[in-house]
């Protein structure tokens, strides 16, 4: 086990430069001098003089590699440059978002384990009893709604219609409840169909058909063989969904104000300030990175087949 | 006292409107071993299916009683028959991996059972299952314990169930095929472990199986199936030394006997190889562990000879026959064909002289094309043969060569029958008049009667064309029946050869003689 | 032997109720393209007329869907967005599963080198959660439909690549494979009349259920206004200009909502009849 930790970590420094590589070069893909645009983003008269100056300090005339590897290092002492907009350093920007979006993000992910494991089971078990065809409907029409349009329709049923939550969540407690459920109902739709297929396939297989044979109780196969056999296929999905919450997070935080790094880059892509996009892709990349290393760590100790 | 265990009793089965099994009668004593044998679709699996219901299949019992215990089974509802299993009837299937939940340590699953049947006690359970293990001959009880079933081979899956189905203690057990996914030297580990089983417990078993040795050595009663009647009844013994139905002679005259042995090989004019192996090498790598399938072969074959290579599983035979027919690309070793040395690539007159007949006999051919264009591509790409009419032609002549209608050549692969599908695989290799034929277990997925008429196929063939054969198979007997030579293969290494009749009567490995020892003894 | 013929004649009867459902959606399909084709012409009233006299008026003969608050015609503006959705998601689906599948069928049957560098590549694009650098990509080349396009086509690929190689490798254990190697077929030959037809139905599932997938990440894209601009019409971005006055005309948020949640649905479900007629589960991927 060990030893295949310390594998899949050698295995992710290539990938990791990779990643940084093709999040430095998002700049260079931009139209446009960099120098420029962060004059404009700062308000600032762009006269050839200035800009000259300007490129000379943001070292933009030296060569391309020079200027990531630099951009490296200083990203390895955790420097993502400093934003165009207001000169404060990127990482300090990103590191007060990254609480909220944290906190909202988990909830949400929780929450849809919590409620996905048991229904997706139920409804495997139940394979097309009328309660089956109910959560399959409500999952299809989770999985077609966009979530904005979701959120919007949230907004304006518990917040103007009821007034129970208010309009702009702004990091408390109180508004933390709709993203959450606006972030966490396609992410259930998805987990439920995904548990249920699992399941259903685990369920068809021969071991439960040896293990009725035997008469073992169904609670027993049900819970410690279909669902935990059904965890080693289901857990990728819950890697990849990883993704879908950080890319539904931007959506849901700038609908409901949320304070968290979501907001904080479409307020960037508005100013174009192009640093703070960089580093929040850099940020979102990293821990999808990680997150999946420890989903991966975590499906070799679930199927013991596996060995490095 | 009465002693029957289970009594079936003019009993009918209706499935899905058509009757599977009709009217069958028998009754089974306290330990007494009951053998069943058939070929596929006769109604004996289905026949286990009736006494143990497992998922609801629409099986349909449309006369008749089952008494198992005094109980009559057949009137039961399935709530309480469900409650049987286990404790009162255990039940063993095919396919020895999957009786268990693989990634679950066997202590686990052994819990769980007793568990559900309100037999663990925590004191006692491992002495309990370790003195079950002893009788059964299991031995390192404890290691078995805490291992997991992907960890062991089919054969020790397949013993582990049935010592865990004596933790139960049924009185009456069923196997349906219990052997037929393992190698010979398994099969008779479980086939000693049911006789012990019998011996300390007393249970009935009745062993459901189209391998007629494997009940020889085994049942007091004998029962023949087909089409869904019992055709011949009686003790083992009768039955099997002194046939009566006509159904039941000629399943055993299919079963592959020991043929004319061959002492010399056959008088060559020429004295040239026709294929040659030197130092033959396939390395795999399986979880970063390099591991020798097959490690330094050497092999002499001369125009027209039938050479047999027999093996158990994993002992490389057909690793070995994919680097002679160019599949794949060996690690070590050189392979001469006619005196020419072959690579991977081959050209086209080197794929005319080697062609290969495969195990599994649907996937042999691309389900999506008709058989006729599956042939015809062969025809087209190495004998150049582009004229429609001259192709359909030469199709025609070849399926009726292998005894097929040529209108059979219209069809998809899966809408034949095995044997008729093997038999336009035999077509297609043979369409381009190969001077090397290579035979990968070809007749091991077809039945004993489907696989005598396959055999009786292959000599002609072999015999009208002089073409030279490699026959590969787990079934020494059937080796045989065809081949002047044999060599026996066993983890990777070519452990003897040498003409069949050397082989079969005095052979020098204990390898090689336990094998025969297996496939002889009755 | 009866049984084996039983099964396969109740599978023949619940296939014949699949390939209804898959013939059913499929012409729903075909209508919603052919829509999105002919929008310009069959919009009954000018999408881009503003009509001051007529601001957030309530669903009307003359405009059954309502107006905006520039009083142009929502209905006329729904159908000019099948256009962009539609046309744009199909354009995406198609391009990134033809390179996908050649890329993954190239790694996964010649292997070696070819198959290191594409999958490596694959890996390094599969750390980026795809909305994420979809928005960053967008966000820094500007938003319109074509920087929206190659946003979301960057990562899009990868799915059809790792779907292509996993199912080749399978296939080439396939005996029929070597087969017909012995048969002297050339490599190309071999991937294209026997490995490429047996992979066509799990990669086309897989497309079919992109599409929607797809569709919703345009819309999510021009909501943030990422995509299309405006005035023109986009689902997304029609419902990100009306949310502010949800509470007078609630029909300007839900129609283009609708229609979105339905073509969705009609290709999701698509997507479901051709998978369960080919029998094969797709892989549900991000």
């Amino acid at each position: 086990m060990k030893n295949y930790i310390i594998k899949r970590l050698a295995q992710l420094i290539p990938i990791i430069l990779g990643l940084t590589f093709l999040t430095f070069a998002l700049l260079y893909i931009s139209p446009g001098d960099p120098a420029q645009k962060k004059l404009i983003a700062q308000g600032v008269a762009t006269t050839t003089e200035v800009l000259e100056k300007t490129r000379e300090e943001m070292g933009l005339n030296q060569p391309f590699i020079k200027q990531y590897a630099d951009w490296l290092v200083n990203l390895l002492h955790g420097d993502m440059g400093i934003s165009y907009k207001d000169g404060t350093p990127v990482a300090q920007k990103l590191e007060k978002g990254i609480k909220y979006t944290f906190i909202l993000a988990t909830s949400a992910f929780v929450l849809s384990i919590i409620i996905s494991i048991p229904l997706g089971m139920y409804t495997a078990v139940r394979k097309n009893y009328f309660s089956d065809y109910v959560i399959q409907f409500l999952c299809f029409a989770g999985n077609a709604i966009p979530n904005f349009l979701l959120a919007i329709i949230l907004i304006y049923y518990f917040c103007i219609r009821m007034k129970i939550f208010p309009v702009i969540a702004k990091g408390t407690i109180q508004g933390l409840f709709l993203p959450t459920l606006a972030l966490s109902l396609p992410l259930i739709s998805r987990f439920i169909r995904q548990i249920r297929v699992a399941a259903i396939e685990q369920l068809g297989k021969d071991y439960v058909k040896g293990a009725r044979a035997r008469g073992i109780k169904e609670n027993y196969i049900i819970i410690y063989n279909v669902l935990r056999n059904s965890m080693i296929s289901i857990i990728t999905v819950l890697g990849l969904s990883i993704g879908t919450l950080m890319g539904g997070s931007v959506v849901i935080e700038s609908i409901f104000m949320w304070p968290g790094i979501g907001k904080l880059v479409m307020d960037s892509i508005t100013a174009r300030d192009y640093p703070v996009i960089q580093g929040f892709v850099i940020i979102m990349a990293i821990i999808y990175v990680v997150v999946n290393l420890v989903i991966d760590i975590c499906y070799h100790f679930l199927d013991p087949r596996i060995k490095e | 006292m009465n002693n029957t265990v289970l009594s079936v009793e003019n009993l009918s089965v209706n499935y899905g409107g058509i009757d599977v099994i009709s009217s069958i009668n028998f009754k089974l004593n306290k330990g007494e071993i009951l053998g069943i044998v058939g070929e596929s679709g006769s109604g004996k699996s289905t026949l286990l299916k009736t006494i143990l219901p497992i998922d609801d299949l629409g099986i349909f019992l449309s006369g008749g009683k089952i008494i198992f215990e005094n109980k009559i089974l057949s009137s039961m509802t399935i709530m309480l028959r469900k409650e049987l299993r286990g404790k009162h009837i255990g039940i063993i299937f095919q396919n020895p991996k999957t009786s268990f939940n693989p990634i679950r340590t066997y202590r686990k699953q052994f819990i769980e059972t007793l568990k559900s049947h309100g037999k663990y006690k925590k004191e006692n359970f491992e002495n309990q299952i370790l003195e079950i293990f002893q009788n059964l001959n299991l031995l390192e009880g404890q290691r078995i314990l805490d291992s997991c079933p992907y960890e062991m081979s089919g054969g020790m899956n397949q013993r582990i169930a049935i010592a865990l189905s004596v933790l139960l203690e049924p009185s009456l057990l069923l196997l349906d095929e219990p052997t037929s996914a393992l190698d010979v030297t398994a099969q008779e580990q479980v086939i000693d472990e049911l006789l012990r089983m019998r011996e300390y417990y007393q249970t009935s078993i009745i062993i459901v199986t189209h391998n007629i040795r494997v009940v020889s050595k085994i049942a007091d009663k004998l029962g023949v199936m087909n089409k869904g009647k019992i055709v011949e009844f009686g003790t083992a013994k009768d039955v099997l030394e002194n046939p009566k139905h006509l159904y039941t002679k000629s399943l055993f005259k299919a079963v592959p006997q020991i043929g004319n042995l061959v002492d010399k090989k056959k008088e060559n004019k020429t004295t040239d190889h026709l294929l040659e192996l030197k130092n033959i090498s396939k390395e795999f790598q399986k979880y970063k562990k390099s591991f020798q399938a097959v490690s330094q072969v050497n092999m002499y074959l001369k125009p027209g000879e039938i050479l047999g290579i027999v093996g158990e599983s994993g002992s490389g035979k057909s690793t070995l026959l994919k680097q002679i027919g160019g599949l794949q690309k060996a690690t070590d070793g050189t392979i001469f064909f006619k005196g020419k040395n072959i690579v991977l690539n081959r050209t086209k007159t080197e794929f005319c002289g080697i062609q290969m007949i495969f195990q599994n006999v649907f996937e042999s051919f691309n389900p999506r094309r008709k058989i006729r264009s599956s042939i015809s591509e062969t025809l087209k790409n190495l004998c150049g043969i582009k004229n429609k009419i001259e192709l359909n032609a030469k199709i025609d002549s070849l399926m009726e060569k292998v005894g097929l209608k040529p209108s059979l050549a219209d069809r998809y692969p899966l809408e034949l029958s095995g044997g008729q599908c093997q038999r336009a695989a035999i077509a297609r290799a043979i369409s381009v008049n190969p001077d090397l034929l290579l035979c990968d277990e070809i007749t091991s997925a077809l039945d004993v009667s489907v696989q005598s008429e396959i055999m009786k196929l292959l000599i002609k063939l072999a015999k009208e064309s002089h073409m030279a054969i490699i026959f590969v198979s787990h079934d020494i007997v059937l080796v045989t029946n065809i081949c002047e030579t044999i060599m026996v293969m066993h983890e990777g290494k070519c452990i003897e050869s040498g003409t069949a009749k050397e082989i079969i009567t005095n052979p020098k490995k204990d390898y090689t003689k336990q094998l025969l020892e297996y496939a002889f003894e009755r | 032997m009866c049984r084996i013929k039983l099964n396969l004649n109740n599978r023949n009867i619940t296939k014949s109720t699949v390939r209804k459902k898959v013939i059913f959606f499929s012409i729903l399909a075909m209508i919603l393209i052919f829509v999105s084709l002919l929008a310009p012409y069959i919009t009954p009233n000018d999408p881009y007329a503003t009509n001051f006299s007529y601001m957030k008026s309530a669903p009307t003969l003359q405009f059954i869907f309502g107006t905006d608050k520039l009083g142009r015609c929502i209905f006329s503006r729904v159908l000019m967005g099948t256009m962009t959705s539609i046309f744009s998601a199909l354009f995406l689906v198609i391009t990134t599963m033809i390179t996908g599948t050649t890329l993954g069928v190239i790694a996964g049957y010649y292997g070696g080198i070819l198959d290191n560098l594409i999958m490596r590549l694959v890996d390094i694009l599969l750390t980026f959660p795809q909305m994420v650098l979809a928005i960053a990509v967008a966000g820094v080349l500007g938003g319109n439909m074509t920087n929206a396009i190659i946003a979301l086509g960057i990562t899009g690929w990868t799915l059809y690549a790792r779907l292509a190689r996993s199912q080749v490798i399978a296939l080439k254990q396939e005996e029929y494979i070597d087969a017909a190697r012995l048969c002297g077929n050339s490599s190309i030959r071999i991937i294209i009349v026997h490995i490429l037809p047996n992979i066509t139905g799990e990669i086309i599932v897989n497309a079919t259920i992109q599409i929607g997938i797809t569709m919703l990440g345009f819309a999510g894209l021009s909501y943030l206004g990422l995509g299309v601009q405006v005035p023109e019409a986009e689902w997304g971005s029609m419902i990100n200009e009306a949310r502010g006055y949800i509470q007078q005309a609630p029909w300007a948020v839900l129609a283009p909502g609708m229609a979105l949640f339905v073509t969705v649905s009609v290709f999701n479900l698509l997507g479901n009849a051709i998978s369960d007629y080919i029998g094969i589960r797709s892989s549900n991927h991000e």
